[in-house]
């Protein structure tokens, strides 16, 4: 079936009514050929997509700020919770530091008891600064 | 420390195995995807539904003799498909799979990601170039480019993200996501890097690097066998990765979709995994339905569309967050 036919637009629908028998362009022409997609142009607006998206972005962002507010809360109360224990904690850390501090003495004391003039717990260091241990049991973090 | 050493061990061999299966079967459920497309069957010979193919073609790379070039340079030849296959295992470190559920909780997580994708450009470049082959070398060259140009608009979408989130612990991204998910207020951002990903990867419609139909093969035209199945590993876990990316910064990682009691029966990483899969299914669908991109194409779409659209977008969640104290 032909567009013409199809659609009844103008133009020849079959051989039989050229008015002459010959070839070449029906009587007013060919009709047009359709060459372009048909595109639908239904469906919502531009500008509704654009505010529906607006309101869907604005909707979102609200809530990623209540978000962030409820974990910011969060953060700060867990900080106040570690500063009320700090003093607790550094306690702690200090009499684990003591005894670990007296344990690596007596280490030493009998690692070097052979060597004469060796003094126990004797900075290696020539600057009076106390430093902190570089390695071993007594450092925090080990 | 011995105890930590075997637990650290075990827990990368727990990690790596189910990985390198859902590639191979990845493989499978593409072809099977595309088929179903294009009203055809896919494999369907070897094992029920195909199922054992992907083994098949495994074992065949396996057993094929490699070939090496004669004028290849050997070390690095041999070496770049080893380096394309680790970065894509290594990056799996950091991917939180439940809550807890993950290797290493980098605080600096999505810095490690973004060293080791950019990383995985340099296989790309060695390979072709210690082929000593002119289309390889041309291959990667293509190949690089486009990594490295996509590269700069995902690193912006990642910053938006990072503004809304405050930190770079992908635990803790996804834990900023209870409230909603991502891709609610950012959704264009979610399409452009879902885009970026795909670029990322090579992948349709962005893989004329290695186009089939009009090129040669790319970077990795004189690979045989193992060589030639390590690049492919890593191209598909690359994917995997990409696509778990997505789903940690835009669809709420192992989150429920709905803040249902039933919903946490179940487990995190079965949400994780539900979201994972829809994103890979995307890449292929993608691949199926759309044309491949001309390269001045691509290379306006990188630099002229998506660069300064992510920008944009990461002034204006920016001016948000600070107009309206939200900033966390």
């Amino acid at each position: 079936m032909t567009e013409a036919m199809l659609r009844g637009q103008k133009g020849l629908a079959s051989v039989k009514d050229l008015p002459v028998r010959q070839d070449g362009p029906p009587p007013g022409g060919f009709p047009p050929v359709r060459y372009a997609r048909r595109i639908a142009n239904s469906g919502p607006s531009g500008l509704a997509v654009v505010l529906f998206s607006s309101v869907v972005i604005g909707w979102g962002m609200y809530q990623v700020g209540q978000g962030n507010l409820h974990r910011r809360t969060l953060k700060a109360e867990k900080i106040a919770a570690r500063q009320a224990i700090l003093p607790l904690i550094q306690a702690e850390e200090d009499a684990r530091f003591v005894r670990e501090k007296k344990k690596f003495m007596e280490e030493e004391a009998k690692i070097m008891a052979n060597v004469p003039g060796w003094k126990v717990g004797e900075n290696v260091y020539n600057s009076g600064r106390w430093m902190p241990p570089s390695t071993g049991k007594i450092r925090a973090e080990c | 420390m011995t105890f930590f050493f075997l637990t650290l061990v075990l827990k990368i061999v727990v990690l790596t195995i189910p990985l390198l299966l859902g590639v191979a079967f990845l493989v499978l459920a593409e072809r099977k995807v595309l088929a179903s497309m294009q009203r055809r069957k896919g494999p369907n010979v070897v094992g029920i539904f195909g199922i054992f193919q992907p083994i098949a073609d495994g074992l065949k790379l396996v057993v094929k003799e490699p070939v090496l070039p004669s004028s290849a340079n050997l070390v690095i030849f041999l070496f770049a498909p080893v380096l394309t296959f680790l970065l894509s295992q290594v990056a799996w470190a950091v991917i939180p799979f439940g809550d807890g559920l993950v290797l290493a909780d980098l605080n600096v997580g999505l810095l490690y990601l973004f060293a080791v994708s950019s990383l995985g450009v340099y296989g790309i470049i060695t390979a072709g170039w210690s082929s000593n082959s002119k289309y390889a070398f041309l291959g990667s060259l293509r190949s690089a480019a486009q990594m490295v140009s996509y590269e700069v608009s995902i690193g912006l979408i990642l910053i938006t993200v990072l503004l809304c989130t405050g930190s770079l612990n992908l635990s803790e991204v996804v834990r900023a996501q209870t409230h909603v998910w991502f891709c609610v207020p950012l959704f264009p951002l979610l399409v452009m890097f879902f885009i970026s990903c795909l670029a990322e990867t090579n992948r349709a419609p962005f893989d004329l690097p290695e186009a089939e139909a009009e090129l040669v093969a790319g970077y990795n035209v004189e690979y045989s066998s193992m060589g030639f199945a390590l690049f492919f590993l890593g191209e598909y876990a690359n994917m995997i990765v990409m696509g778990s990316l997505c789903t940690l910064f835009f669809l709420g990682g192992w989150l429920p979709p709905f803040d249902f009691v039933a919903f946490h029966w179940i487990p995190g990483i079965f949400w994780f995994g539900l979201k994972v899969t829809f994103f890979l299914f995307c890449f292929i669908w993608v691949r199926a339905a759309f044309p491949r991109y001309r390269y001045d194409q691509l290379m306006r779409l990188g630099w002229k569309v998506l660069l300064p659209l992510s920008l944009a977008w990461v002034v204006l969640v920016s001016g948000i967050l600070l107009s309206f104290d939200y900033l966390p």
